[in-house]
């Protein structure tokens, strides 16, 4: 069999992100058995994708917590529950029952021997059950430590993501080159306001849309600088999650004042919308904190 | 751990929560998209967690992917329901009523909404079929349907986004 080629085949990409049938997920789960190969590329590809799902991560409402578990314990209740079957106290009932049943009956002749030696086995079994449950129960430990460190060194990486961005946007903030402008609200809009960083060095202009109202669905803001009797496209910007951090706009290589109109999703070349807030540049002078 | 969950102790289901719960409920509120819809999603998953936990098996795989698969599927099929679709078409009419008019709850209508947080890292297109492979439990020619794509282009991105993935790792 060409492993190489199966591999490539996208087939164990789609059983990572359960898309195959069961038939397909049953012989991939064969081929692995056999072939360390696509064992090792169904682990790389899982760790992959699990380190995705977890920049996903959201803390619930702290409430959910004890309805959950209140749910769980009334299921208890209902079914019952007395514990597993397997748990050591029946472990050792079952070993005490094995070990008197046999003894008495080989009792009292030259037997001795036998018993002692049935004794001994019985005594090695139930090491043998203990050790393996001791065993399992090592194992499944090490791999909950093993995934708890994956989990944390993802989260610890998410969140040294969103430093390194913050720590960015803070020195774009504070640099002496960047200008700042605030846009406020316009006649007949509800309150709301914008403000503006624009690099005089590079050009670019960036905006913090923090305090804009969330637009419609089919509808997004679009950013317009003022240059002498010009008006033109600074670019959209996203709402939403992106709301509250500086998103990077286009090039303005000079600009006197700022708008921010509510336009189609996707933007237009000539405002058509309402414009929501604006703002003028100081002169340069003030802007050098 | 497993040993704990299996006989169904109260303690373990505790840990466990306390653990994964932000990692399910990303989840689940990554397929749902609606905060109050995630949170029964939550309650209803680790409930088959309880019940289901006995056929458990370690030689498998790790419990966090199998718990992780039992939210998934569990808010898939939240999404299939009649129910489901409803209460996301009234949500829906009441944002677009609501959001515009005033601003001054603006925060806890967010909470509607806020789902899709900024990964930056992956391209969008692979972020697409991810979300409909994975998140919606789209089969490949439904993904292909619902992005206007041939099937062919699906499954190529499919491949280049977990491989992207792994070199982002």
């Amino acid at each position: 069999m060409d492993i190489q080629a199966y591999i490539s085949s996208g087939i164990i990409e789609n059983y990572v992100l359960g898309a195959t049938t069961s038939e397909e997920s049953a012989e991939v789960e064969r081929l692995a058995d056999e072939y360390p190969e696509i064992q090792q590329e169904i682990e790389a590809n899982k760790h992959a994708l699990l380190a995705y799902v977890l920049e996903f991560e959201q803390e619930p409402p702290a409430h959910i917590r004890d309805k959950v578990l209140d749910k769980l314990d009334q299921l208890a209740q209902e079914d019952n529950i007395t514990g597993d079957l397997d748990d050591a106290a029946t472990i050792e009932r079952e070993i005490a029952q094995i070990q008197q049943n046999p003894v008495r009956r080989l009792f009292p002749f030259k037997t001795y021997l036998i018993a002692a030696s049935f004794v001994l086995l019985v005594a090695s079994i139930s090491a043998n059950v203990y050790f393996y449950s001791k065993w399992n129960e090592t194992r499944d430990d090490l791999r909950s430590a093993l995934l708890d460190r994956q989990v944390m060194a993802s989260q610890l990486k998410v969140k040294e993501t969103k430093e390194a961005e913050m720590g960015e946007e803070l020195a774009l903030m504070k640099s002496p080159r960047v200008a700042s402008v605030k846009l406020t609200a316009v006649k007949g809009k509800p309150i709301c306001s914008a403000k503006i960083y624009w690099d005089t060095n590079s050009k670019f202009v960036y905006i913090d849309a923090s305090d804009l109202p969330e637009p419609p669905k089919n509808k997004q803001y679009q950013l317009w600088y003022i240059d002498g009797e010009n008006v033109v496209d600074a670019g959209v910007f996203d709402m939403g999650n992106k709301a509250g951090k500086l998103q990077k706009l286009k090039l303005v290589p000079n600009a006197q004042a700022f708008a921010v109109t509510l336009e189609r999703y996707g933007g237009v070349p000539k405002s058509e919308g309402d414009m929501y807030t604006f703002g003028k540049m100081a002169s340069m002078v003030d802007n050098q904190n | 751990m497993v040993k704990l969950l299996k006989s169904k102790d109260r303690r373990g289901f505790a840990i466990l929560y306390d653990r994964y719960s932000g990692a399910l409920y990303g989840v689940i509120l990554k397929v749902v998209r609606v905060e109050e819809i995630a949170q029964d999603v939550l309650q209803d998953s680790f409930v088959k967690i309880w019940k289901k936990v006995q056929h458990y098996d370690s030689t498998k795989g790790t419990l966090f992917t199998w718990i992780l698969n039992i939210a998934r599927n569990t808010a898939i099929d939240k999404t299939r329901s009649k129910a489901y679709k409803q209460q996301i078409n009234v949500l829906d009419i009441d944002k677009g009523a609501t959001v515009m008019a005033s601003n001054q709850d603006n925060k806890s209508k967010i909470d509607y909404i806020g789902v899709d947080k900024e990964v930056a890292k992956l391209k969008p297109e692979y972020q697409q079929v991810i979300d409909y492979i994975y998140f919606k439990g789209y089969t490949h020619s439904e993904a292909a349907e619902a992005l206007e794509l041939p099937l062919g282009t699906v499954k190529t991105r499919v491949r280049m986004a977990i491989k992207e993935l792994r070199k982002l790792t």
